[in-house]
């Protein structure tokens, strides 16, 4: 009797382990079936969409934007063609947004490509270039007398930050992505001579990881620079006394 | 035909209910039913060679799971691929029992048709 006893634990017993390497079998069989990473792309589909929508509103708030500042620069000459010292204060009004960045801009400069060279040339000290070769850069054009600088079509203005993000895979401005990884383009509106000199001076770009660029510039005498697209903040500034 | 039950609610168990063990732990996984399937097997093995004792059967499918999981974590943490140890030793084994199985089986059909003849 107890034998019998004995006998049905262990067969229960066996039934366990049966019902373990089943549901290991299984498990297996679904994951791999159905991996949890499909999951992902299916998020990664989601968002791409909602970037896609996000984009869409941004070219129409963009247009809306530029339709309204047509329109205030309408009243702006209206209100100014009847005076004199109104008109003065237009152009200056107009010389003002040039300065900030608040309109596309042309003149002559200079554009730099910056092309990183194949890591596997000297893959022990390869590097991208990261926000402080960039911010250098800018900071040579601007000391060569730039008087409008983008990255990438990205305007540099004065509330522009620069940034390395997610282990450098990345480098943002304006909020938006410029990839170290591949060819980043520099205009910069100014003195052509002046511009070209400082950035030909010896020494003047192997700043950091600029010596594994493929650095070009070249003067041009009519460049154009888009607006800076973002809105100002001005939450915290108020005007001195 | 208990093993069979068991068998297939597990497997329902596993198509079915919604448990989600971290992707972290997929090779343990892996490992642990490569060295369930080995102990099956070596079940079978000592079944059809009339060796074969419950608990021999119960004590080695959990425990050379057990050891091939602490095995690949102890691999994890030494950054070591150590569960490649357990793949390999384990794979062999399934290998080694089907070949004592197939024999056995042979063995056990030509005895039986032996009979037949006489």
């Amino acid at each position: 009797m107890e034998r019998n006893n004995n006998s049905r634990s262990i067969q229960w017993v066996l039934a366990l382990v049966f019902v373990v390497l089943g549901f290991l079998l299984a498990y297996q069989y679904k994951q791999i079936q159905n991996p949890v990473k499909k999951l992902t792309v299916q998020e990664t589909e989601d968002l791409l969409h909602e970037i896609e929508i996000l984009k869409e509103e941004k070219t129409a708030m963009i247009e809306l934007n530029d339709r309204l500042n047509e329109d205030l620069k309408n009243y702006e000459t209206f209100a100014a063609s009847t005076d004199e010292a109104n008109l003065l204060l237009k152009e200056e009004l107009d010389k003002s947004r040039m300065l900030l960045g608040l309109v596309d801009v042309h003149g002559p400069g200079l554009t730099i490509s910056l092309k990183p060279t194949d890591p596997l040339l000297d893959p022990q000290n390869f590097n991208f270039m990261t926000d402080a070769e960039l911010v250098y850069i800018i900071n040579e054009l601007k000391f060569a007398g730039a008087e409008a600088i983008s990255i990438n079509d990205k305007r540099i203005s004065i509330q522009t930050g620069i940034k390395s993000s997610s282990n450098n895979s990345f480098i943002l401005i304006n909020d938006e992505k410029v990839s170290p990884r591949e060819e980043i383009t520099i205009k910069a509106i100014g003195d052509k001579a002046k511009l070209g000199g400082a950035v030909a001076f010896h020494g003047a770009m192997s700043y950091g990881a600029l010596e594994f660029y493929d650095i070009r510039f070249q003067p041009v005498d009519d460049l154009t620079i888009g607006r800076y697209d973002k809105a100002f903040s001005s939450s915290f500034i108020g005007e001195g006394e | 035909m208990i093993i069979v039950i068991g068998l297939l609610i597990g497997i329902l168990l596993g198509l079915f209910l919604d448990i989600r063990i971290p992707d972290a732990y997929t090779t343990y996984l892996t490992v642990a039913i490569l060295t369930c399937l080995d102990s099956v097997l070596g079940a079978l093995k000592a079944h059809m060679g009339k060796t074969f004792d419950n608990m021999v059967f119960i004590s080695g499918f959990f425990g050379n799971a057990i050891i091939a999981v602490a095995l690949t974590f102890l691999g994890d943490k030494l950054g070591l691929p150590m569960y490649l140890a357990a793949v390999v030793v384990f794979g062999g084994r399934i290998f080694n029992n089907f070949a004592v199985i197939r024999r056995l089986a042979i063995e056990k059909y030509y005895k039986g048709k032996r009979n037949d003849t006489i």
